[in-house]
């Protein structure tokens, strides 16, 4: 009896002439939905498993069709009329209806989805005589098939390569993205060992992730390479699960391999713009604290990463500058105000470098505030021209106090001679007043030079300096210097010697002011000697002016650096040479606008010699 | 008529020459030293009431040679006024013990009023015959 109840499949068919055979209490204890009608679709009979089906109960003799209490077509919204229904098809037409679905709703609400299966039953003489109808609950598999078809459709949507592969390491599914990242369709790789997109230095990896697999391990984010069918190589991270069977014994793998290549790019060029930045970069959390640093800041405060986390960046700054670099620090963060201080910071305990630090507060993708990042740069070379500028302007002021000293001093004796009454004594100061007035005008030269300088300086700091070019004779240029420069010292011999014939094309007041400015620092610098050279030579399409002084000399470190602004030798025999110590930088740039060079031979104690070099075929350009 | 010694030491002789002019004018007696190694045998020599000392100086700082003489007993009464055109000598040049200070450029009268205090200020300043 049994028997012929589970051997599927049955067809209604069968079973009406098995239950003829087998009697009525097979049927009302079959575990399948089963009733019949008589031919005008009245119910004449249902087991057990129909009214669980159905929900109810229905009602012999009166129920047409259908025990259910409501049906809908296969999309579970549209009613279906009970006419319509494969059974009342079946009736009508006497043939059987396999290839419907309905829908049914029990009285509690809960649908179902039925593949309702009538066959006609026929009497002796043919005629229809009433049918059976096997409902199949399929609403369980319908869910499955649907669960199955979205997580196909994940996986063929994804963005990551998902692939499953046996034990052995054989691809048994190959997905879009994998199709996309590696080159190979799935026809390529499916039956493929894996091994195929394994560069050949990586291949050990294969064997030690199947061992794992095989002790049911996971393997997650496993960042590797893999080659594609082209052979470029593609970083990848895998995650790696075993596949278990329904007696949980591990058969295969999938594997989701993401592409981290251009996240790896991404990486690389944010490293190397982070290490190589001649500024330092610094971030800090939401508190403040410091969560990176970039290897710039590390090499200038020698301080290991792991102590500049936190409030650890500090330990670099000094001591007189930490407090006011993080009160203002401070400050910014409680606001969530952009930061900008200076400070200076020490390396193994030796002040190094001043810092210009700016930083601004960061915000996440959710635009929530996720603490600053900002960079330090090294303004030491900056301070120091700034230095050498505070301390330029204050040797300026005392240099032109000091004509103006004089030019007062001698005006206000003036006046009082002038202001004496005593006819004697207005005549016995005639001497006095004499020298007052030639010192008052010498005072008033110097005066008016030293201006020309400040302002010459200011057109070359701003580009403004302008050259009136034209052809000219040096040599007569440097006799007329020499002229005037005797005048100004009666302790020097000037001995020239020009060998030079010809004309250059240039500046000639400028070029004269380079004359001027180096042979009154002949005369300046050698308080002690009686004569300083001058020669002029033509070389090669070159002419030469030397200038030799017996003076004092200049130290080799210091030769170097007498062409830059504001240097000037330090030291308490010089101090008092008067001057702005920016002539031989205003003499340095005009014979470079004139394409030429400048530079200087010294020893200590034995003079200097300053050579000009100017090309002679120079054309005009101002 | 004044006829107290001044020493003037200036290696500027262009203001050196304007103050010894001014102040012979004004009756003084004046001396003018050009490097501050001739300080001491003017001294010596003669009898100086007061000294007028620019600040800096080649070979010594001005401040130096006051402290120097404000230590030598000899010439410890000798009232000294220093001139400077440095915005902030002032104060070490007082703390060096001069008398009085006078920044560049500076007022005859400011000069004149000054040599005045400090002479009178010093009993043992004395006038030469």
């Amino acid at each position: 009896m049994s028997e012929i109840a589970v051997t599927p499949p049955i067809s209604p068919n069968h079973l009406s002439i098995a239950f003829d055979a087998l009697g009525l209490d097979v049927f009302e204890n079959i575990p399948a939905a089963l009733y019949t009608c008589d031919s005008s679709g009245r119910i004449t009979m249902y087991n057990k498993a129909a009214v669980e089906l159905w929900g109810r109960t229905p009602q012999i003799g009166k129920d047409l069709w259908c025990g259910s209490w409501k049906i809908f077509h296969p999309d579970g919204i549209t009613p279906m009329d009970f006419d319509e229904c494969p059974m009342a098809i079946t009736l009508r037409e006497g043939r059987p209806v396999t290839d419907r679905e309905i829908v049914i709703e029990r009285p509690d609400g809960t649908l179902r989805n039925i593949h309702p299966n009538p066959v006609p039953l026929f009497d002796k003489a043919g005629n229809i005589k009433g049918a059976l109808n096997m409902l199949v609950d399929i609403t369980d598999k319908k869910l499955a098939d649907e669960k199955l078809a979205r997580l196909a459709a994940i996986v063929m949507s994804s963005d990551d390569a998902i692939v499953s592969k046996s034990l052995d390491g054989i691809v048994t599914s190959w997905n879009d993205a994998a199709e996309r990242i590696f080159g190979y369709k799935s026809d390529e790789m499916i039956g493929q060992p894996i091994t195929k997109i394994i560069p050949e230095s990586r291949l050990e990896e294969e064997p030690k992730l199947l061992k794992q697999l095989r002790q049911g391990e996971r393997v997650e984010h496993f960042e590797t390479q893999r080659r594609t069918k082209e052979g470029k190589m593609r970083d990848v991270s895998l995650s790696v699960s075993p596949i278990r069977d329904k007696f949980e014994k591990v058969i295969g793998a999938s594997k989701i391999a993401r592409d981290i290549t251009d996240q790896k790019i991404n990486e690389l060029m944010l490293k190397t713009i982070s290490s190589v930045s001649p500024v330092a970069l610094w971030m800090t959390d939401t508190n403040g604290n410091n969560i990176f640093v970039n290897d710039t800041w590390l090499t200038w405060t020698g301080i290991p990463l792991e102590n500049q986390k936190g409030k650890g960046w500090m330990d670099a700054v000094i001591p007189e500058d930490k407090e006011d670099a993080y009160e203002k620090f401070k400050v910014a963060l409680s606001r969530k105000e952009n930061y900008s201080t200076k400070f200076r910071i020490l390396k193994n305990g030796e002040q190094v470098r001043w810092c210009f630090t700016e930083g601004s507060p960061y915000f996440d993708r959710n635009g929530e505030f996720a603490g600053y990042a900002g960079s330090v740069t090294d303004i030491t070379a900056m301070k120091k021209l700034e230095d050498r500028k505070d301390d330029f302007i204050k040797m300026a002021s005392h240099e032109l106090k000091t004509p103006i000293t004089s030019i007062k001093g001698y005006v206000q004796l003036l006046q009082a001679i002038y202001a004496e009454m005593n006819e004697e004594k207005f005549k016995s100061s005639r001497q006095t007043v004499k020298t007052s007035l030639h010192t008052i005008s010498k005072q008033v030269n110097k005066l008016t030079r030293l201006v020309s300088e400040l302002l010459d300086l200011s057109r070359i700091e701003s580009g403004r300096l302008e050259l009136h070019k034209k052809e000219f004779d040096l040599g007569d240029l440097v006799e007329e210097t020499v002229q005037d420069i005797r005048l100004t010292t009666s302790r020097h011999a000037i001995i020239v010697h020009n060998d030079f014939e010809g004309l250059i094309n240039g500046d000639k007041d400028r070029i004269g002011q380079v004359l001027t400015n180096l042979l009154a620092n002949a005369v300046k610098y050698s308080p002690d000697a009686d004569h300083i050279e001058i020669k002029v030579s033509c070389q090669a399409n070159t002419a030469i002016v030397k200038i030799q002084d017996f003076g004092i000399g200049i130290e080799p470190e210091d030769q170097v650096r007498i062409f830059e602004r504001f240097y000037r030798v330090e030291g308490k025999s010089e101090q008092t040479f008067p001057g702005f110590g920016i002539g031989l930088f205003i003499a340095n740039e005009i014979v470079q606008r004139h394409q030429g060079t400048i530079s200087v031979e010294s020893k200590k104690g034995n003079g200097s010699v300053f050579t000009i070099v100017l090309p002679t075929n120079l054309r005009s350009q101002s | 008529m004044n006829t107290h010694n001044i020493l003037i030491v200036d290696d500027d002789l262009d203001i050196g020459f304007m103050l010894k002019m001014m102040l012979e004018f004004k009756g003084y007696s004046v001396s003018l030293a050009e490097r501050p190694e001739q300080v001491p045998d003017i001294l010596r020599s003669k009898n100086i009431s007061l000294v007028i000392m620019d600040m800096l100086l080649s070979g010594i700082n001005g401040v130096d040679l006051c402290k120097t003489l404000k230590e030598d007993k000899d010439t410890s009464m000798i009232p000294i006024i220093m001139i400077s055109a440095h915005p902030f000598a002032r104060e070490s040049c007082l703390e060096a013990g001069a008398q009085e200070f006078i920044s560049k450029p500076f007022e005859m009268d400011d000069i004149l009023t000054k040599i005045s205090r400090s002479l009178m200020a010093n009993p043992a300043s004395k006038e030469s015959s």
